[in-house]
């Protein structure tokens, strides 16, 4: 048993995005717009020792961004709802909590109902990645050194070197859907072997009919007896309609924003895609959570509202949809090209959930919150698409596009993703002829700064996006 | 269907014909095939059930392609992105240059990443009779996913059965057991001919030999491989060998990377490769539901690394084959971007070092290039072996 105190000293990745929340929040709280106006020695003088370490470590354009009008609720709401759940997570872990690490592709909601307090393995990696130069380049490297090699993906990756050098604690059991890919499905494999963890396999069928998602719900259920059985965590039915209805009025503002990023202008800055998709991962986690999205949709509506979009005044919107998603590591981009060159972002493949199709968990029984839920997972950003045939990637994105008004489309691929860039042609060729808009490829990497530069990324882009202006 | 009576065997040695059939167009027996009315369907991975599309009364000639020969890859990489792995994109380049035109059908499965998002451009850009895809759970623990291949395999025999009219009877099916049963009873005789202490044959014979098992009638290749066996074992055995080789890793089907390590002197003796002795290994039970018994072996023969929850298996099967040819050292190769082999050969070898067996990990593409920087590695590999 140790304090809170203990276990969040004790894990590097739990202390920094812990301090990450506090300096964001802190910045914002100064009132300044941009980052000329804070008084920085002050600042630092006022830091904790460990807190003021980090700052000289944080992207500068990453504060720029999250000072701008647009961008300070979001980040302020979004950074008080990951501080909660870190506080959540390391008292469930000090209490003697077994670790449960979830695969992005799972709902939350299911083991906070068992009582326990799931610890998204791909996630702080992301957040990381996104706040800090370098950000988790050490922790991919340490695995590459165990002989992975590159085009395996970053996204377990990163955990897994965050693992080999104790800065995050060793699972006791790893649950993981078999979408999207063999990459992660290996890099499991692979962590069970070196820290010895029980994985627990939700196989995700590579259809996506009715036939499919039935075997699939009954996957869930094998997958819940099994967490209960090796947890002695038993399904609550309460505990679990709690974090569903949380997740339930979370999602409200999700679909919300989803329609407003229809209008024209695009009202939702294009940096909140990203937060949206770690949202997405701790969904019904708590109601710091539901509050973050409130606070997006509502000053969205009020943008909206007024007429008023999120790129530079003055500027043409270029409405852009990214098929591939946005890259992590690259978390102020959305905000560079809204200023430069009126870019806005809106929709993408990691974060794109079609409402119509998953709605909302009917909190009526256990059976219809499981159901509800896998239903989700089904048909969540990686689970919908990743796992099955091209055409339904290609349908989405042909009907957001043409939904969203949208007058380009941009393909950031992440390298180790194969299954994707094996349909990026088909996409932008029907993007192009059923929707009449471009795309853009270009080849990055989800979490390693060092695959392509921010720089030459900004030239790669800018170059783009100046023949569309 | 018997096509034997209309092919010309090309050499009056089994050996020879069998280790130099033509491949695709030129191949004689399936040439003789589809003149004698029969259909041809392709398939790539060895979770595809061959005695169930074998056994259709409209005479279906299941072959296992490859892209041996090809040279380049340019039009399927106007398709595929560079990080597609060079298998997959020959493949599909033969597709769209027209050498797999004979093929009346293609059963391909979602057991990799980058084979499965070939699906579309097989339907779009090639264009076949036939295409479908047999989609295999990702773990063989729990009755609900055999549940769920079995029934995709049904689903397969009725949407043959729906296109051509007719359906496989289980006294058929039963017939298509026993032939490949038989089959893999022969291959299993012909790795013992490689195993032995001076090996009767080459790895890049056994590999030519294996590859025209992929493309002849198990009928036709059954008897010609028996009459080779007898061959081969009237020969004198190689004993000037420098060392025992064991191949693993990705799909192979060329001789390319053999001829590069049998070049130093070593011989390949034994692999654990789906295209070999993993393809040979367990037989289809020829008693009970023909259907049923098909599925249960090929879903529960030792797994692609892709299954989650198979990693002791394979190992115990990596160590089983590695001590029945008393092999100096093992060789895991891996197509550049093959994920599922990647990270199983990382894995495999940290535990067989720690065992005292040596490893190699090259990576190389299926294309013939890098000869080189291949044989240079194999001769280091064999000099820490000490040979």
């Amino acid at each position: 048993m140790e304090t809170q105190q203990g276990s969040l000293s004790r894990y590097d990745h739990f202390r920094k995005v812990d301090a990450v929340c506090d300096l964001f929040q802190m910045a914002i709280a100064t009132g300044a717009s941009s980052p000329a106006d804070l008084d920085i020695p002050t600042l630092m003088g006022i830091l904790p020792e460990y807190h003021a370490s980090l700052v000289p470590q944080i992207y500068p354009e990453v504060i720029e961004a999250i000072l701008k009008p647009k961008n300070r609720g979001a980040t302020l709401s979004h950074m008080a709802a990951v501080k909660r759940y870190v506080t959540d997570l390391t008292t469930a872990l000090d209490s003697g909590q077994p670790v449960i690490y979830n695969f992005a592709v799972t709902t939350p909601e299911i083991f906070l109902g068992m009582g326990l307090v799931p610890l998204c393995y791909e996630l702080l990696p992301i957040y990381l990645a996104g706040a800090f130069v370098g950000g988790v380049d050490q922790d991919i490297d340490l695995t590459e050194d165990e002989g992975i090699p590159g085009h395996v993906c970053s996204a377990q990756k990163a955990p897994n070197g965050a693992l080999m050098s104790g800065k995050m604690p060793m699972p006791d059991i790893m649950v993981k859907t078999t979408v999207p890919c063999n990459s992660s499905n290996m890099m499991y494999q692979w962590a069970q072997q070196q820290f010895g963890a029980r994985v627990v396999v939700v196989d995700s069928p590579y259809y996506s009919n009715r036939r499919a998602f039935r075997y699939y719900v009954e996957e869930w259920k094998n997958m819940i007896a099994s967490v209960e059985r090796l947890t002695g965590h038993k399904l609550d039915e309460d505990r679990l309609r709690h974090h569903v209805e949380l997740g339930n009025e979370q999602l409200k503002y999700y679909y919300g924003m989803q329609e407003l990023r229809r209008r024209i202008p695009n009202p939702d800055p294009g940096m909140h895609r990203a937060l949206d998709v770690a949202a997405l991962y701790l969904c019904g986690a708590n109601q710091e959570m539901v509050e973050y999205s409130r606070t997006c949709y509502q000053e969205a509506r009020e943008r909206a509202d007024s007429g008023l979009g999120v790129v530079a005044p003055g500027r043409k919107e270029i409405r852009t949809v990214w098929t591939w998603g946005m890259t992590p590591h690259m978390l102020y981009l959305p905000d560079w090209l809204e200023e430069r060159f009126g870019m806005s972002f809106l929709e993408c493949g990691l974060s794109y959930m079609p409402s119509e199709v998953v709605g909302y968990v009917d909190t009526t029984s256990v059976d219809t919150m499981i159901e509800g839920l896998a239903l989700r997972a089904f048909n969540m950003p990686m689970g919908r698409t990743g796992m099955t045939h091209a055409d339904l990637m290609i349908e989405d994105f042909v009907k957001v596009a043409k939904a969203y008004h949208a007058d380009a489309a941009v393909f950031s691929g992440h390298m180790a993703c194969k299954h994707s860039w094996a349909v990026a042609k088909m996409l932008g060729d029907a993007l192009q002829e059923r929707a009449g808009i471009p795309s853009f490829k270009w080849e990055t990497d989800l979490l390693d700064t060092r695959f392509t530069p921010h720089a030459s990324a900004k030239a790669q882009l800018a170059e783009f996006f100046e023949t569309l202006m | 269907m018997h096509v034997e009576a209309s092919v010309v065997p090309t050499s009056a040695s089994a050996v020879e014909e069998l280790a130099g059939l033509p491949l695709r167009a030129d191949n004689p027996y399936i040439n003789a095939w589809k003149d004698n009315g029969g259909k041809v369907f392709g398939y790539v991975c060895s979770y595809v059930p061959e005695e169930l599309l074998y056994a259709q009364p409209v005479g279906l000639l299941p072959i296992r392609m490859g892209a041996v020969g090809c040279e380049t890859t340019e039009d399927a990489d106007v398709c595929l992105h560079k990080s597609i792995c060079s298998f997959t994109r020959c493949l599909l380049q033969l597709g769209l240059s027209g050498d797999y035109g004979f093929l009346d059908g293609f059963v391909m499965t979602d057991a990799c990443d980058q084979m499965r998002r070939t699906y579309e451009y097989w339907r779009d850009e090639v264009g076949l009779d036939f295409l479908t895809m047999v989609t295999i759970p990702h773990s063989v623990e729990g009755e609900q996913r055999f549940a769920w291949y079995l029934e995709e395999i049904r689903r397969l025999a009725e949407a043959v059965a729906e296109r051509y009219g007719s359906s496989a009877s289980d006294r058929e099916l039963a017939d298509a057991i026993v032939t490949y049963n038989r089959y893999r009873r022969l291959m299993l005789e012909l790795y013992a001919l490689r195993t032995a202490a001076a090996p009767k044959l080459s790895g890049a014979e056994a590999m030519r030999i294996t590859r025209a098992g992929f493309n002849m009638p198990k009928h036709a290749f059954n008897e010609r491989l028996h009459e080779a066996i007898g061959e081969l074992a009237a020969r004198p055995g190689i004993d000037d060998y420098r060392a025992r080789i064991m191949i693993g890793g990705s799909y192979l089907d060329d001789t390319f990377l053999i001829d590069i390590i049998e070049s130093t002197g070593a011989v390949v003796v034994t692999d654990t490769l789906c295209s070999g002795r993993k393809y040979i290994e367990s037989m289809v039970a020829e008693d009970g539901d023909p259907t049923e018994a098909i599925a249960r072996r090929y879903f529960e023969h030792t797994s692609c690394p892709r299954m989650i929850g198979g990693f002791e298996q394979r190992l115990d099967f990596t160590k089983r084959i590695a001590a029945e040819a008393r092999v100096d050292g093992i060789i895991f190769h891996r197509l550049p971007f093959c994920d599922n082999h990647s990270v199983e050969n990382t894995m495999e070898s940290r535990e067989l070092n720690k065992l005292g067996i040596p490893t190699l990990n090259l990576e190389s593409e299926y294309l013939a290039t890098d000869e080189g920087r291949i044989k240079t590695r194999v001769q280091a590999f064999l000099e820490k072996l000490g040979k």
